[in-house]
């Protein structure tokens, strides 16, 4: 499916920016992108339910995977074992459309919004009647004080996200029921951004009463379909359905259970068992496994935007030199590299837009696959020679006197077959000698930090699925995601600030070709892929079908969820 | 007797020190920072040196070594075990909840290898050279060759496609749910009961066949006792000691065997709170489970000794 999560933008801002290009098109003026000239609006739409005629309420949903949430807070939380087991306890502004795998923005607790003709300034209107779990009703303060809280956090709060709302000035309160954010210049994937599953709704007195620290607070009061009932550390969450909940026709389930179990057999073996009735990231070794009872079981892939592959420190010397990391970039056999994995972690093939982008990065992926030196499968012998001819003009003529490379490589079981194959590579073509390690997340963290490596293999996820945001996010001077060390291009960080106010659709893209050509230059990482999850759940369930899923992060509600007894 | 108990658990006490000096400093020269789990990769490299400074401060973290040293033996001796890190779960708690787990998977690995070891050892003895006796030394080198943690892989792969078996989820206690518990901790206490009935084997064999050539045996079989009453009453209670000794050393390699043995088999026992907790540099929560299996491995040594009297009249402690 041509589907991808920047398709959401399109299907609120940029559909209707597209549609009042057309009229403007129709009368002879600019395109309603470049010079809008009239503001924005959604149309009130129904309720979300489940797509299926007849869902039917009870029971209780038993999920496995990871949820074992180091804190509460999420908006200062980044893995998925935060998300998936506490964002079914809130709701967010607007949200990703649980039923077409997240590529649309709909209505959440804003019922309606406006965009002023500058894109400037977004408005938002709550629903009315909302209440949090303790009773407390929803206004537009706590809506504040929840964007203020990831926007402007305090001194020693992080906000994983805050970049993303890098052009808000403020967040106004209008009234009780109405806010508003303020721009300081427009951002073509603002709606998408809000609606992003982290940025829950907290009580402005929640956050306050914890001096805006949520991370030990077991938990927060949502206004979310199920309600909070136990947990055990590194074990179970138990929740149950929100009677209150303001879409009278959700939730459909009584409760939800979530198991924490490692990634990979134990998920599958849980839902093979029965013991489960959805299992998150059953590793690709098993997923032929579950896939052997179709009667029984349904399996679901989706892409996540990310970038795994080796972070390189540019402090270390010859690193530095473009030549090199382009030499390097130009023998990393991509096939070999997703087969190394392909039995624990199904990926895609790694390029600088991933595959989960596929509104912006499908036509660039089929250009380059096979296309393009340095992503032939398998490596061509002239790309090869093009290598060593770079390292040579770079002062390292078939090797010789190039320093030995300290790979570290992440524990995580698919990242660490990937370090013993980038040594092979660089010792076989480019005739570099290197050493492995394979450290804990916590050094890696710390060595990458103080810069005590020369290759750092891991994965970093992205928020948003549009290049504005992950090249900023991955790439961009000072990010806390570019973990190339010393990695800082100003051209670059000028075309992704373009991007990021870019509306027009050939406009963007003529920015995503320059920022491609940029890459391909620079060669700030050494892409080996993006992650690909795959989920496994009975027959059973219906009115969550994630096929074609474009989202991890954000549509973990199971709100349209239903069990067919 | 007292007096004697009295005395070990005094010895004990330098013994319990020197294992939290050992633990305390060596976490703290180990390399990693804590602060990853606390704000995520991408959020500690986002930390100015000055937040982070901030940071270590609200923890404590920049407090001389020897203060945070004793300032945690302070709380251990007024009972405060503390919390996690970054949820804040009390440390006490996950002690109680998942070391009830563990400790059956120990108690119950002694009990298998003691059914399984002694008889083997015993008929290997009494039937030296014989195919038996081959038998049964081929089958205790397979159990000490093979590690644990391989065997439980196998055993959760087999049963799983085999029979479509997998043991109950979560922590589930014995007085909750008889049966769930037992099936938690069955798979784990077997493997590592089978793997430790190599040891006790291979030692009741060795010591069987010194006892069974004693004056003794040889008075109580010429005074036509039969076999089974020389074997039970006379030999075995003399045999016995040396593998009541290496049970209490085994017990406390059963504690740290179980660390792999319990992730193998998903069970949410203390080893697995371990595992997470030395990859999270949750440094309290690690100093503490190591201190906890440091204490039971002493109480099991000094139960052990106490049980000799009971075993042999003969030895009294004063």
């Amino acid at each position: 499916m041509a589907y991808s999560r920047g398709m959401r933008v399109r299907s609120t801002l940029w559909i209707q920016v597209s549609l009042l290009a057309l009229v403007a098109i129709a009368c002879g003026t600019a395109t309603a992108a470049t010079n809008p000239g009239q503001a924005l609006s959604s149309t009130p739409t129904a309720m979300l339910r489940a797509p299926e005629s007849n869902p039917k309420y009870g029971g209780i949903l038993r999920w496995a995977g990871l949820a074992d949430a180091p804190f509460f807070d999420l908006h200062q939380c980044d893995t998925a074992a935060c998300a998936t087991p506490l964002e079914p306890m809130y709701d967010t502004l607007l949200r990703y459309n649980p039923l077409d795998g997240g590529k649309t923005v709909i209505p959440d607790l804003a019922s309606t919004w406006e965009v002023s003709s500058n894109g400037l300034t977004y408005t938002f209107h709550l629903r009315d009647g909302v209440t949090f779990h303790d009773g407390a009703s929803l206004t537009a303060e706590d809506v504040k004080a929840s964007f203020d809280h990831i926007i402007f956090p305090p001194p020693g709060i992080l906000s994983p996200r805050k970049s993303v709302f890098d052009a808000v000035k403020e967040v106004k309160v209008v009234d009780p029921l109405t806010v508003q954010f303020v721009l300081s210049a427009p951002r073509g994937f603002f709606l998408e951004a809000i609606a992003s599953g982290w940025n829950v709704i907290y009580r402005k007195k929640t956050l306050e009463d914890n001096h805006f620290d949520l991370k030990r607070l077991k938990i927060a009061p949502g206004t979310g379909p199920f309600i909070f009932d136990s947990y055990q550390p590194g074990q179970v969450w138990k929740m149950h359905k929100n009677p209150h909940y303001w879409n009278p026709e959700l939730p459909y389930l009584d409760g939800l259970e979530m198991h924490h179990l490692p990634y990979g057999p134990a998920t599958a073996a849980a839902l093979l068992t029965g013991q489960v009735d959805y299992a998150y990231g059953l590793g690709a070794d098993t997923r032929a496994d579950v896939q052997q009872q179709p009667d029984k079981f349904t399996t679901v892939t989706y892409g996540i935007p990310s970038a795994i592959g080796g972070y390189i420190n540019f402090t270390h010397q010859p690193l530095g030199d473009a030549r090199v990391r382009q030499a390097m970039h130009l023998v990393l056999d991509r096939c070999v590299i997703k087969k190394t994995a392909a039995t624990i972690r199904e990926i895609h093939y790694g390029m600088w837009m991933p595959s989960s982008d596929v509104v912006h990065a499908q036509a660039y992926r089929e250009a380059t696959w096979n296309h393009v030196p340095g992503y032939y499968c398998p490596t061509r012998p002239e790309d090869i020679a093009q290598a060593k001819d770079l390292l040579s003009q770079a002062g390292y003529p078939n090797g010789k006197g190039f320093p030995k490379l300290d790979i570290m490589v992440r524990n995580i079981n698919f990242l660490v077959a990937w370090g013993p194959l980038l040594q092979a590579f660089l010792k076989q073509h480019l005739n570099i000698d290197s050493s492995v390690r394979t450290v804990e997340t916590a050094v890696w963290s710390d060595d990458q930090t103080k810069g005590n490596y020369d290759i750092g293999i891991n994965g970093s996820p992205a928020t948003v699925n549009t290049p504005a945001e992950y090249w900023g996010k991955w790439y961009g001077t000072g990010s806390s995601g570019n973990w190339n060390r010393g990695a800082s291009n100003p051209q670059f960080d000028a075309l992704v600030d373009q991007l990021k106010m870019e509306t027009d659709p050939q406009k963007l893209n003529d920015l995503i070709q320059q920022g491609i050509k940029l890459l391909d230059g620079w060669v700030p990482a050494l892409v080996f892929g993006d992650a690909v999850i795959i989920d496994g759940f009975t027959n059973r369930l219906k009115g969550c079908d994630r096929k074609d899923r474009v989202t991890l992060f954000d549509d973990n509600r199971f709100d349209t969820c239903w069990l067919d007894k | 007797m007292y007096q004697y108990v009295l005395r070990r658990l005094l010895y004990a006490l330098p013994t319990l020190l020197g294992i939290t000096l050992l633990i305390f400093f060596v976490l703290r020269i180990l390399p990693g920072d804590p602060l990853v789990i606390l704000y995520g990769e991408g959020g500690v490299g986002s930390l100015s040196d000055a937040d982070r400074a901030v940071i270590r401060h609200q923890l404590g973290f920049d407090r001389p070594l020897y203060q945070q040293y004793a300032s945690w033996l302070k709380d251990l001796l007024t009972g405060n075990l503390g919390h996690t890190l970054a949820r804040g779960d009390s440390v006490a708690e996950i002690i109680l909840a998942r070391g009830v787990l563990t400790g059956e998977i120990a108690v119950l690995a002694v009990l298998v290898s003691w059914l399984v070891g002694l008889p083997a050892g015993i008929l290997s003895a009494m039937r030296q050279n014989s195919a038996g006796d081959y038998v049964a030394r081929f089958c205790t080198i397979i159990f000490l060759a093979v590690p644990g943690f391989w065997v439980a892989m196998l055993v959760v792969i087999g049963t799983l496609t085999a029979f479509h078996y997998r043991p109950p989820l979560g922590i589930i206690a014995p007085w909750d749910d008889p049966l769930a518990n037992l099936k938690i901790v069955a798979g784990p206490g077997i493997v590592l009961g089978l793997g430790t009935s190599a040891y006790i084997a291979r030692l009741a064999r060795s010591t069987f066949l010194e006892v069974i050539r004693e004056d003794y045996v040889r008075t109580a079989r010429a005074k036509g006792v039969r076999e089974t009453m020389v074997v039970i009453h006379h030999a075995l209670r003399n045999a016995v000691l040396p593998v009541l000794t290496i049970s209490g050393v085994l017990f406390g390699f059963l504690l740290s065997a179980s660390v792999t043995v319990e992730q193998a088999f998903a069970v949410s026992g203390l080893g697995t709170a371990l595992v997470q907790a030395f990859q999270e540099r949750d440094l309290l929560v690690v100093q503490t489970l190591v201190l906890l299996y440091g204490v039971v491995f002493v109480v099991v040594n000094l139960l052990i000794d106490l049980a000799y009297v009971w075993v042999d009249p003969r030895i009294h402690y004063t």
